[in-house]
């Protein structure tokens, strides 16, 4: 055993002559640490739910490892998925994001007051060892970054060993935001996909309230506002979800699924006349089955002589 | 060959049925869903929703066969996008899963073992490596 801890330090050493890292962003705060952040010693194989449970707690979400189990734990496997990590906030009306793979991201958020869930490689490169942790802190001074993992409340890794570690998983990190906050680095994707499992798990009030979110940070990503739409339609304010609809329709005016919605909702109004328009402007730039079974839909609705407004198919070059 | 087709999708139809309660289909029914917005491409259109349906229950099944119990595998599986689905059926044994720290000393001490029974090392003094 003492010759095995020797073997590790010898490893750790093997590191060290790295340089120091520089952040991307000259105003990052040089030191900085969520002390408050809750710890949660792992049991066992359990560093999964624990780590999940150290950034829902800091959400003000009473989760224990214990009751994360079910949700997130392989026994067989005696670990836990990145997959089902990421979506398992949403089952508290939160949001699991998944960070830009890099240590400037990381660093980000903790300085904005989010703790970081990470998955580390501990095997050195000879057995492939996974571990979830989470950073809460750092000092660009003393080239340290300082983890809740496994036992240890405070872990302290030297920046270069730490992203040693970190590298194996492809620089895997996730924070848990409330849906009315972005991340300050997420980019729209994965802020979306995030808001995607509230919607699959038909919290669409939660769901909404993350896209709104994404419209007012990304005004021009047409999936937030296709987002938007979506879970209007569902909580039956088809006017909202028209409207959101052609918000998107402004940013890209080929997007035919927005169309095929966009004309499901007109038809949902009863708007007949301005459905057909819609649809028919879809199908002329896209074969597809759907365009044409939402079609079959509208035309068997009975004609109303009711004005919705007007929709004008833009024609696009070839 | 048609026939044998439609009782395919009957038995598949009939085995979807009785494992989804409570997929969220219907009211989707005509509507793009926000994921195939995101996906920004028409594969997931394109293909059978059946067979995507039929890809959950293996993963559903999978995870029942790693130890998950059976009444929440089909909530977890209901939380995943048809990305995460596919890359979990494809294996759950060839992911990674984040959960040792108390095996990592016991799988070190296990390769430095074997590696000094084969002879590469002579770390410990009580395993004699042939000549």
């Amino acid at each position: 055993m003492l010759l095995l801890g020797i073997f590790l330090l010898l490893a750790a050493c093997a590191h060290r002559q790295e340089s120091r890292f520089v952040p991307a962003d000259p105003s990052l705060a040089p030191v900085h640490e969520l002390v408050a952040t809750p710890f949660f010693p792992q049991r066992q194989y359990q560093c999964g739910p624990a780590s999940l449970a150290t950034l829902l707690t800091s959400q003000g979400v009473a989760a224990s490892p214990d009751s994360l189990l079910a949700l997130v734990y392989i026994p067989d496997k005696q670990g836990s998925l990145q997959a089902e990590m990421l979506v398992a906030p949403a089952r508290f009306g939160l949001l699991g994001v998944r960070l830009p793979p890099d240590l400037d991201s990381l660093l980000s958020e903790v300085s904005a007051g989010r703790p970081v869930l990470v998955l580390q490689d501990l095997g050195r490169g000879i057995v492939p060892l996974w571990h979830y942790a989470v950073a809460i802190g750092y000092s660009l001074e003393k080239d340290e970054i300082y983890l809740r993992s496994g036992v240890e409340r405070r872990r302290v890794y030297r920046l270069s060993v730490f992203l040693e570690s970190w590298r194996r998983s492809d620089y895997w990190a996730m924070v848990v935001v409330p849906p009315d906050q972005v991340p300050v680095t997420a980019r729209p994707q994965a802020f979306l996909k995030a808001a995607g499992v509230l919607e699959r798990l038909s919290r669409y009030s939660d769901a909404q309230v993350a896209y709104l979110t994404a419209t007012q940070r990304w005004p021009d990503s047409v999936p937030a506002w296709g987002g938007m739409g979506n879970t209007a339609f569902v909580l039956g304010d088809y006017a909202a979800a028209g409207e959101a609809y052609r918000r998107a329709l402004d940013v890209d005016p080929d997007a035919v699924l927005l169309m095929n919605n966009l004309a499901m909702s007109l038809h949902r109004r009863g708007c007949r006349q301005t459905a057909l328009a819609v649809i028919d402007c879809a199908r002329s730039r896209r074969d597809l089955p759907l365009l044409q079974q939402t079609r079959d839909e509208i035309a068997a609705a009975p004609d109303e002589l009711k004005s919705c407004g007007d929709f004008s198919c833009r024609v696009t070059a070839p | 060959m048609l026939r044998s087709n439609f009782l395919k999708r009957m038995v598949a139809i009939f085995v979807t049925i009785s494992f989804l309660g409570g997929y969220s289909l219907p009211a989707w029914s005509g509507m793009a869903t926000t994921e195939q917005m995101l996906s920004e491409q028409f594969r997931s259109l394109d293909r059978d929703s059946l067979v995507s349906m039929l890809d959950r229950q293996d993963v559903r099944r999978q995870l029942i066969e790693h130890g998950v119990d059976p009444a929440y595998a089909q909530q977890r599986i209901a939380a995943l996008d048809d990305e995460q689905i596919q890359a979990l059926q494809a294996g759950i044994d060839e992911l990674p899963a984040g959960g040792s720290v108390v095996g990592i000393l016991v799988a070190v001490l296990l390769v430095l073992v074997i590696l000094d029974i084969v002879g590469v090392t002579n770390i410990f003094s009580f395993i004699h490596s042939p000549k």
